[in-house]
């Protein structure tokens, strides 16, 4: 480890990502609406927990044990969202970070210990992580500081703790890859096994926190009984809970320990990244060169049969009807899109997290028909909530994906509408699956009242379809294409986070206004004044929605698309 | 076939390309030469119609360029000056991907796919991804994807650059057949062989100006102001582009290198 060069990297690797921020009055758009974006999650965020500590504190005014054992599961359950983020969300940006910036050829070519350069790009990724992480679960620890009167000393220490936790669940992710991708052969090898160790990871986070409520839910009988005694200490083997009591043993009338709980996690987080940065000094190249190795070529067989002389081209499923520039990119997408393994990987988690959904849904059947209507929009909302995220890490980046390989589609004989109809059909294709999965999962699994499946279906439908139809708006009209998202594609440039972000937030954003909507017959108003009619007005309001998004979306985005495909000036994309 | 009428492309205040005139007629074989940074690559993005110019027009077979790109471009094929192509589609799925945008019928798409193939030597690797694929290999690829859609009309950026001599002489044999049959070439090279052996004029372009267009000949008499005696186009090329100063520099590295 050479801290001299270390120093030098890392000054210009924030000089770099500084200089992106200042390019172009299109970059300070983007950069402002994400800046807003982003604080108004933080002080939504921030807000809507300090309400809900405010709550638990007048509430159970008269238990204190109960509160603080409430209170302990609360933060509990917010440090745990930080690790499954991490496992969800983080692992393919850690994994662009060590294995695919463009400047690693550059810096792994100069006279650099190859733990320098490790140390430097598992810094940048644990910065962003950090920050992410911060942005989401830091109004939580700031709102609860402020509902209990914290001394001033707990936001440093909180803020600490966070720190170090997530420096953990870094280091825990990045040894595994650069343990995988060294020791492991074969790229589809590697691949898998990183796979499978993510998903692994996600499922024993998911099963302690369910573990951890389990305990609570028997220790809120007992402190009902011995008010005060707290039998927390049976989960101190977790690294959430040393979170939490690190940041609990300063507030007072805490029971607890911090010293105890900060001791275990610097220790812990500290010699897992030690441990990581002296395997990757060993392992690092060899992983990296590795990652950026092509796989052999895809079905063998298949090769072969139509390779051979007079082979019959096999017409595309299909038919001849739908030959043309929107089928044939629709194809080319989807052939990427499954060739591409951070599919699999979301394919999987989304499972996980399916299973986990459909098996924690219950409810007890409501006494009014607004919350009758309530559940049973919230029913529709969460699985079109599910297919937004992955519509906006998709589709909404759809055009951007074709980067460098742009030229192609401007030098062919195609109009902007064929090309947004195509990323259209590709973000719904991508968005419709999963939430279909999802309501007919529920409808099977699940023991909650559901509307009626077709409207089901056509509800949750027509917002993946608004949502696509946004992204794919989003994507033209503030494109990246710099943008790399694939593992193993070469020349990433891992400024894309704030992209990324960005379409979150904003399917977020549209999916809330829309849940509004469709949850309108449970408002007392609402079926007051419409009476039984209240739900076929918000299907009505909610398909004029879409389609008002869906045409806004195909004017504007198609006539910026044209633009591109006219006056491509390659790769600034302004 | 191919017009240029005052072309112009300001980036910002760096004017790439000033005015440019510029006619190349049908079996025509045209080089565009120029020192690095000279516009070359502008131009050419321009006449393919994927850069819009600050000002002036561009016609492909009498096809406004700016005004009807989509029928300009089913008349083009393209070939970038860097090869950058999709890494996880193979090079059949990547032709077939053209084939179908330019809406070719499937079974001629096919037959003509193992044809350009075949005729780069890359039938072997066909089915690998792309990104498997060398530098000069994913060439061939943008070659092959360029002539696939029976253009009239080629535009190729440095289309050898790369190519081992003898793949650089079936481009060169490719192209000139290509001509023949009355197709038009419009190809910007910074070797001087190839301009000399292939092109039937060539255009020389120096800070985004056009100073010279004809055939070798034509531009050697120009140069020499009627006088016979030979000169290499390398000469010729340095005398018209201000090169002289470059002898200069050389004198001046030799003597420091005698120090
Ligand atoms: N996207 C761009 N943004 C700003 N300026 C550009 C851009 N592309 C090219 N230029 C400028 O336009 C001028 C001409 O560039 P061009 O790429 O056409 O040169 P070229 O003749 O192709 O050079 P080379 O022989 O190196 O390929 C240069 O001064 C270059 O700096
Ligand atoms: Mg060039």
């Amino acid at each position: 480890m050479d801290f001299r060069l270390l120093w030098i990297i890392i000054k210009r690797d924030v000089k770099g990502s500084l200089a992106v921020s200042r390019s172009g009055r299109k970059g300070l758009i983007l950069t402002a609406l994400l800046w807003a974006l982003s604080i108004a999650m933080v002080v939504g965020i921030f807000y809507g927990a300090r309400k809900l500590f405010t709550f638990t504190e007048v509430q159970l005014q008269a238990f204190p044990g109960l509160r603080n054992v409430l209170d302990f599961n609360l933060l509990n359950v917010v440090a745990i969202f930080a690790f499954v983020m991490i496992f969800v969300t983080e692992m393919q940006m850690i994994y662009r970070m060590l294995y695919e910036l463009g400047d690693l050829p550059f810096l792994l070519s100069q006279p650099i210990p190859i733990g320098t350069v490790f140390a430097s790009k598992f810094l940048g990724a644990y910065v962003q992580v950090l920050l992410t992480n911060l942005m989401f679960t830091g109004p939580v620890w700031v709102a609860y500081g402020v509902a209990r009167q914290a001394p001033l000393f707990y936001y440093p220490v909180a803020l600490a703790g966070v720190a170090l936790a997530t420096l953990l669940a870094c280091s825990t992710v990045s040894l595994m890859m650069v343990a995988v991708m060294g020791y492991i052969p074969g790229r589809r090898m590697k691949q898998l096994t990183i796979t499978a160790g993510a998903v692994f990871g996600l499922i024993v986070v998911l099963i302690s926190q369910i573990a951890s409520r389990k305990m609570a839910e028997a220790n809120v009988l007992d402190s009902l009984q011995q008010l005060g005694s707290m039998s927390l200490t049976q989960l101190r083997y977790l690294p959430s809970t040393w979170l939490v009591n690190m940041s609990l043993g300063l507030v007072p009338g805490f029971g607890v320990q911090a010293l105890p709980g900060a001791l275990a996690l610097a220790f812990t987080s500290l010699s897992f990244t030690w441990l990581t940065v002296a395997v990757a000094g060993k392992q690092f190249l060899r992983g990296w060169s590795g990652a950026s190795e092509e796989g052999t070529p895809i079905k063998r067989a298949g090769v072969r049969a139509s390779s051979r002389p007079g082979a019959r081209y096999t017409r595309p499923p299909l038919g001849r009807s739908l030959q043309g520039v929107s089928w044939a990119l629709l194809k080319k997408d989807l052939t990427l899109m499954f060739r591409d393994p951070m599919t699999w990987y979301n394919l999987l988690v989304g499972v996980v997290v399916l299973v986990f959904f459909v098996l924690n849904v219950k409810g007890d059947a409501p006494d009014t028909a607004e919350r009758l209507a309530i559940q049973r929009g919230m029913m529709l909302v969460m699985p079109a909530f599910m297919a937004a995220v992955s519509v906006g890490q998709m589709g909404g980046v759809s055009l951007s994906l074709e980067a460098s390989r742009f030229w192609l589609l401007a030098c062919q004989p195609c109009t902007g509408k064929e090309v947004f109809r195509a990323k259209m059909a590709y973000a719904f294709a991508a968005g419709a699956v999963l939430a279909v999965a999802y309501v007919l999962g529920v409808k099977i699994v699940g023991g909650v009242s559901m509307y009626p499946m077709w409207l089901s279906l056509l509800v949750v439908l027509t917002m993946v379809l608004a949502v696509s139809a946004f992204q794919v708006l989003l994507d033209s009209l503030f494109p990246d294409f710099t943008l790399r998202i694939a593992f193993g594609e070469t020349k990433s440039s891992g400024k894309n986070a704030g992209k990324l972000l960005m379409n979150m937030l904003g399917s977020v954003g549209l999916v809330a206004g829309m849940a509004f909507v469709l949850l309108l017959p449970g408002f007392k108003w609402a079926s007051r004044c419409l009476g039984s009619s209240a739900l076929w007005v918000s299907l009505g309001i909610l398909l004029l929605m879409a389609a008002g998004i869906f045409a806004l979306a195909q004017r504007v985005a198609a006539s910026r698309v044209d633009r591109y495909l006219t006056n491509w000036t390659s790769g600034s994309g302004s | 076939m191919i017009r240029a009428i005052e072309l112009s492309k300001k980036y910002g205040s760096n004017e790439a390309v000033k005015n440019l005139n510029l006619e190349v007629k049908a079996g025509e074989v045209f080089g565009f030469l120029g020192p690095n940074g000279a516009g070359k690559t502008t131009t050419i993005k321009m006449l393919v119609g994927m850069l819009s110019p600050t000002s002036g027009t561009a016609e492909i077979c009498g096809v406004d360029v700016f005004k009807y790109p989509v029928k300009a471009k089913s008349l083009i094929g393209y070939v970038p000056d860097s090869p950058d192509v999709y890494e996880k589609l193979s090079a059949r799925e990547f032709l077939r991907f053209v084939g179908d945008i330019r809406r070719i019928e499937p079974s001629k798409c096919e037959s003509r796919i193992s044809e350009f193939l075949s005729l780069f030597g890359l039938e072997e690797r066909a089915d690998d991804l792309l990104g498997s694929y060398s530098h000069g290999m994913r060439q061939k690829v943008c070659i092959a994807q360029a002539l696939l859609g029976e253009p009239k009309v080629m535009f190729l950026d440095e289309p050898t650059v790369g190519l081992d001599p003898r793949s650089a002489r079936l481009v060169k044999d490719i192209l000139r057949r290509f001509a023949d049959r009355g197709g038009t070439v419009f190809l910007s090279t910074h070797i001087l062989e190839i301009a000399e052996r292939m092109c039937d004029r060539i255009g020389i372009i120096q800070e985004g100006q056009l100073i010279a267009v004809g055939t070798v000949d034509e531009l050697r008499c120009k140069a020499l102001g009627g006088t016979d005696q030979e000169i290499s186009l390398e000469d010729l090329f340095l005398k018209l582009t201000g090169g002289e100063e470059y002898k200069e520099l050389i004198k001046h590295l030799e003597s420091e290198e005698s120090l």
